[in-house]
């Protein structure tokens, strides 16, 4: 007989299982880079250890702690991925859930049975993670040292302190599973719907953003308590924005719906308006990323400008490796807001089938899933860089010429974004074709 | 003598498997402008099959359904779906409305995929909600409606096109008997006064009655009326 653990991931199903393994590996991974990073050869000269050729902001130590963080921040993405992942199959869980709460099952043991769902793979995927690292290593450590700098550490081996990153990994994947488990419980006990998100976050960008305005009133933030001040104003207004977007996602979807004239737009405005969160966590990542990238096309073109070429590569490799990273989060992002649409298609298959059975051509279908993941990525992506080009630049009282940096990163992004929700859509057409089937339409 | 007017929809022999579960065999039915059929039969007759297979959702793995002397399988993928769209209604017993989209705008959805204006679309479609006696609901979601009214929204979903057949399958398979009797009269009323045939698939004898013809199913095959040869 078949343990039960096994039995209840297997419940879950094998594709949610195989993309929380996938995720919480590349999870693990990069925090055993970032670990590695932050453990290299304790030496505070500028040249750092010498038997490793590093790339000059992971060498110097004044800068390591940035080149860490932005490791650390790369996860970002892939943990929203992790969050989608745990919302597909949300019906048939609920279904589960409803059925075992019948049978008797307190709240309690579902939230732990929902725990297990999702923490064994994720226990899989962190360990499978050292390996992803081994690989990292050996290709963007070994391989590009021989051709200049390496992007991971090779001097860093694994140690005892990998071990805890392996848990933290699996613990966050158990406390997903947890949370998604409680949610679903709590569907279960009000057989409802969830209210619509409400813009209480925006409290936090004010207290934020008055924070600022006094901290420059005051002349800046050069001493250590000015810059507690300007870091926590900084964090604040983060938080606020990220608790923000899922109310501006149902927002947008709102008023997009009240202006659409076609009815893909129509169909995924009113998804949008109906169900805002998930989208609206990652469109928060999309905007961030849109910043980073606006940052980078005014830092580049200044660069460019006002450095002497010898310089240059010190500044510009960084910034492309940063700016590759960047671009590659929009493609993980665009895929966990189309895994997100896939599911709720999902949720609605016989509605779905019913559409194409009523004459509502499965072209429309494909255009109301990438119109929802463009309505809910392009627009915070350009908002994103346009405060990022605009922000940077006056702060470091940037030339035309940077600020025109700036517009190409926004072109850039927005080509990205683009082509990634193409791309991603098409990924996940297989689901929604499935959706469609008239076998959806047979009553059970 | 008066002539009964050509069949607007025929179909013969058709034969339709799932796998190795064989839904229809032989299945035949015709269709004439402004009539009402009722396709009865026990679960499992094929019954939701064989209505699928007239509105072109499915296609026969043999014979012929024909609408107006053209042959459904002779049409493409995007030709069946138009046709569905703007000639033919589908009524479900369930799950037929988009949830997200409020009673107006699932009954204009037709109307902008006719590639209508959104202000048109919208009035044509509160015309009907108001003619179903629905028009309360026009900003509301089918998760908020009951069972009937989401019916009624279906079945002016159906109409708003003006088709030439309305299909119904079980559409009062998930309402009270009273809610039901309302629903199917409300159906039945709107497909005369626009001179739609109507073809109904149910199990239930008191829907059936209210048609012009019952064809019964059994095993995937119509079983023979009484006036008809053996």
């Amino acid at each position: 007989m078949r343990p039960l653990a096994v039995t209840v991931v297997l419940a879950a199903g094998r594709g949610r299982a195989a993309l929380v393994v996938v995720t919480t590996a590349a999870t693990a991974a990069l925090l055993l880079v970032a670990a590695a990073i932050s453990r290299v050869d304790g030496s505070d000269s500028w040249n750092g250890p010498a038997q490793e050729p590093l790339l000059a902001p992971i060498r110097d130590p004044g800068t390591r702690p940035g080149a860490v963080l932005t490791v650390v921040l790369l996860t970002v993405p892939v943990l929203l991925l992790l969050d989608q992942a745990v919302r597909l199959g949300s019906t048939g869980q609920h279904r589960r859930y409803a059925a075992l709460s019948v049978a008797g099952a307190t709240r309690r043991d579902l939230r732990r049975w929902a725990a297990v769902e999702v923490g064994l793979p994720a226990l899989a995927g962190a360990l499978l993670g050292v390996p992803g690292w081994w690989l990292l290593r050996e290709v963007l450590g070994h391989r590009l040292a021989e051709h200049g700098a390496a992007l991971v550490p090779t001097t860093v081996g694994p140690g005892p302190w990998t071990l805890p990153v392996v848990l933290v990994v699996a613990a966050y994947g158990a406390l997903v599973g947890r949370r998604r488990g409680s949610r679903a419980t709590a569907l279960v006990a009000r057989g409802g719907q969830r209210s619509a998100p409400r813009p209480w976050s925006a409290l936090l960008v004010l207290v934020g953003v008055g924070v600022l305005v006094v901290i420059s009133g005051r002349g800046g933030s050069s001493s250590p308590l000015g810059l507690t001040w300007l870091i926590s104003a900084v964090v604040l207004v983060t938080l606020g924005s990220v608790g923000l977007a899922p109310w501006a996602a149902h927002a947008a979807g709102a008023v997009a719906a009240r202006r659409a004239q076609r009815a893909p737009t129509l169909l995924a405005a009113r998804r949008l308006h109906a169900n805002p969160r998930p989208a609206g966590r990652a469109a928060a990542a999309v905007g961030a990323v849109g910043l980073t990238t606006g940052v980078l096309g005014v830092f580049v073109a200044d660069v460019v400008q006002s450095t002497s070429s010898y310089d240059r590569d010190d500044y510009l490799v960084p910034a492309s490796v940063v700016g590759v990273c960047a671009l590659l989060a929009v493609a993980l992002i665009a895929t966990s807001i189309a895994v997100h649409s896939v599911e709720t298609t999902g949720e609605h298959r016989r509605e779905t089938a019913a559409l194409l059975a009523t004459g509502v051509p499965v072209s429309a279908l494909r255009a109301a899933q990438r119109t929802e993941c463009l309505l809910t990525t392009l627009p915070l992506t350009l908002a994103g860089s346009v405060a990022g080009s605009l922000g940077y630049g006056w702060l470091v009282g940037a030339s035309p010429v940077a600020y025109a940096g700036g517009l190409a990163a926004l072109v850039l992004v927005a080509l990205v974004v683009g082509v990634s929700v193409v791309a991603a859509t098409a990924l996940v057409r297989p689901w929604l074709d499935a959706a469609v089937d008239p076998a959806n339409l047979r009553t059970e | 003598m008066i002539d009964a007017p050509e069949p607007i929809l025929s179909a013969h022999g058709i034969h339709k498997s799932f796998g190795r579960t064989v839904a229809l065999r032989g299945a035949a039915l015709e269709l004439r402008p402004g009539e009402c059929v009722a396709i009865t039969g026990p679960s499992g007759s094929g019954k939701s099959t064989l209505l699928h297979c007239l509105a072109g959702v499915l296609l026969p793995d043999s014979g012929v359904v024909t609408f107006r002397g053209a042959r459904l399988d002779g049409l493409g993928v995007d030709e069946r779906t138009r046709l569905r769209r703007i000639s033919f209604g589908l009524v479900l017993q369930f799950g037929q409305l988009v949830p997200e989209l409020t009673a107006l705008e699932n009954v204009a959805l037709p109307l902008l995929l006719e590639g209508r204006r959104r202000p048109d679309a919208a009035a044509v479609a509160a015309q009907w909600l108001e003619r179903l006696e629905v028009g309360q609901l026009a900003t509301t979601r089918p998760t908020a409606m009951s069972g009937g009214e989401a019916q009624r929204v279906a079945i002016a979903r159906a109409l708003v096109t003006s088709p030439d057949i309305v299909f119904a399958d079980e559409p009062t398979g998930a309402l009270d008997t009273v809610t039901g009797e309302l629903a199917l009269d409300v159906l039945v009323k709107a497909t005369r006064e626009t001179e739609a045939a109507l073809v109904l698939v149910t199990h239930d004898n008191r829907v059936a009655a209210v048609a012009d013809r019952e064809v019964v199913l059994r095993d995937g095959a119509v079983e023979p009326g009484p006036g008809d040869p053996a």
